[in-house]
């Protein structure tokens, strides 16, 4: 019959615009849903520290929702239960939605993470200086913290590439579908398959080298001692304390 | 003496005679033994789809009768369509049974039996607020179709004569099954879909105050197909031995008519 494996058919496959316009799809709802995470995250994980019990509470509930339930079904939520509530969002808009939501529950997690591991000794130290409780977590904690959470970040984004392919069952033109979609015409799943995981490989590996890029460029910015930079950055006199 | 000699050439015989029928029946090519592995879609009136938790319909029942003139037992496996050809060529299943359109590109990799002629229709939302009355009006709206149908292949060709002709753009809502691209033309996430004549007529009936059914029926030859792999000739023949038993004794017959079929859709 058909050989098994034919390459000039993957290759085609693999340059074709299909593929590619369905490459960028992946990306660009990655990105959304990690954006979207990643600020429902500093959010809310600066929002663990308010007094107000329902603030909190209501944290800790969308936390459990959305790290109880298994994400496919969050997608379809969206995609099939919201219109009954005359919800109709676009399959792109669900994805986003579920995604974003999805990872916002972990990015809390991580940047709570991230901001338990600046050491006390920073806060008291503000506080001495006389800062207020905003302008610490703004000024002090977050960004030592962020740099702390390039790796778990960079890990969820990673996961978030490979986790766009359950869209591809409400029926967003992403790479699992484009595979999908060719194969079914002719039945050549190897090919088609392997396209699609050439693909999340080169993407994931591009991410990779971007975030040890990122990481080096902030420990060097760190400097070889705190005191050359991280004394200089925050000094009094650059924070327009001194009078 | 002679006693012995009788009793042990008669002994003889009858193991030779009984072991006759034996060897002239081959077991057949089954991935589990006395059982038929049929994959199907699961959610495609009125040829299968679940009810109480449990799968009937024209298959289901066209399968019972042929299993039972053959001596084994019904397994069916549920999967998505477009994984069916996929798992019928990975030895997971023994044959396909879903209603599967028989066309060129997949009789290349599949052996049919055909067993039952049906057309198409579209569907459109109750009311018809687009005022569809054929599928070449579809050019900038939005069709549904599940990955792996024929419905998605005519969507595809239909999307390509819309480009060319600057009617507008097709929008194609890929979805995993009929019934899913059912639900979101429901949802008025689709303006309409297609499929057989008898599963839109199902699915009006289902759900009147949803769905209607608008233009002629088209493609009206279009056969279903049993679907066995290449290499397992051997089934796909005791499979048609017993398909052609049950037209005979008048089961075939009857099941049309249990699922409301038109008698157009007899192949025999």
């Amino acid at each position: 019959m058909l050989s098994i494996f034919s390459p000039q058919l993957m290759l085609g496959y693999l340059f074709s615009l299909n593929f590619a316009c369905a490459a960028l799809t992946t990306v660009w709802i990655s990105l959304a849903s990690l954006l979207a995470g990643i600020l429902i995250g500093l959010l809310l994980a600066a929002g663990q520290e308010v007094p107000s019990r329902i603030v909190r509470g209501g944290i800790a509930g969308y936390l459990w929702l959305f790290r109880g339930t298994p994400v496919l079904l969050q997608l379809v939520f969206a995609f099939n239960v919201l219109p009954m509530f005359h919800i109709v969002l676009p399959a792109y808009g669900c994805a986003v939605l579920a995604l974003g939501l999805n990872e916002g529950a972990y990015m809390t997690e991580i940047m709570r993470s991230g901001i338990r591991a600046v050491g006390p000794g920073q806060r008291t130290a503000a506080r001495a200086l006389g800062l207020e409780e905003r302008q610490i977590m703004l000024w002090i904690v977050l960004p030592q913290a962020l740099r702390i959470v390039i790796p778990p970040i960079g890990n969820q984004f990673n996961g978030m590439l490979k986790l766009s392919a359950l869209v591809s069952v409400i029926g967003v033109q992403e790479l699992l579908l484009m595979a999908d979609q060719t194969a079914s015409m002719n039945f050549r799943f190897l090919e088609t398959l392997t396209t699609a995981g050439i693909y999340y490989l080169a993407m994931t590996t591009v991410l990779t080298v971007i975030q040890a890029f990122i990481e080096r460029a902030c420990s060097r910015r760190r400097g070889r001692s705190a005191k050359a930079s991280g004394f200089k950055l925050f000094s009094p006199a650059k924070l327009g304390m001194v009078r | 003496m002679l006693f012995r000699t009788l009793s042990l050439s008669l002994t003889l015989v009858v193991t030779a005679l009984s072991s006759l029928p034996a060897a002239a029946q081959t077991p057949l090519p089954l991935i589990e033994k006395g059982k038929l592995t049929w994959g199907t879609n699961g959610t495609f009136p009125p040829f299968e789809m679940m009810q109480d938790g449990k799968m009937i319909g024209f298959d289901v029942d066209l399968v019972e009768a042929m299993v039972a003139k053959m001596g084994l037992q019904s397994a069916p496996s549920i999967i998505d369509f477009k994984g069916l050809i996929p798992a019928l060529l990975g030895h997971r299943i023994d044959a396909i049974i879903s209603a599967m359109y028989i066309n060129p590109e997949r009789s290349q990799v599949v052996d049919f039996i055909p067993y039952l002629r049906i057309g198409d229709q579209m569907l459109v939302a109750k009311g018809n607020p687009l005022h569809l009355k054929a599928l070449a009006e579809m050019c900038g709206h939005r069709l549904a179709a599940a990955v792996g149908t024929v419905y998605e292949k005519q969507a595809e060709a239909l999307a390509a004569e819309c480009e060319k002709s600057g009617k507008g753009t097709l929008t194609i809502i890929s979805l995993t099954s009929t019934a899913v691209s059912a639900l979101a033309l429901r949802e008025g996430r689709a303006d309409a879909l297609v499929a057989s004549v008898p599963t839109v007529l199902a699915l009006v009936k289902e759900s009147p105050d949803a769905f209607e059914i608008t233009g002629d029926t088209f493609d009206n030859n279009t056969l279903l197909g049993l679907g066995f792999a290449k290499d397992k000739t051997a089934l796909k023949d005791a499979v048609d031995k017993a398909l052609k038993a049950i037209v005979a004794d008048g089961t075939y017959a009857k099941v049309i008519k249990k699922y409301g079929l038109p008698a157009t859709a007899s192949l025999f």
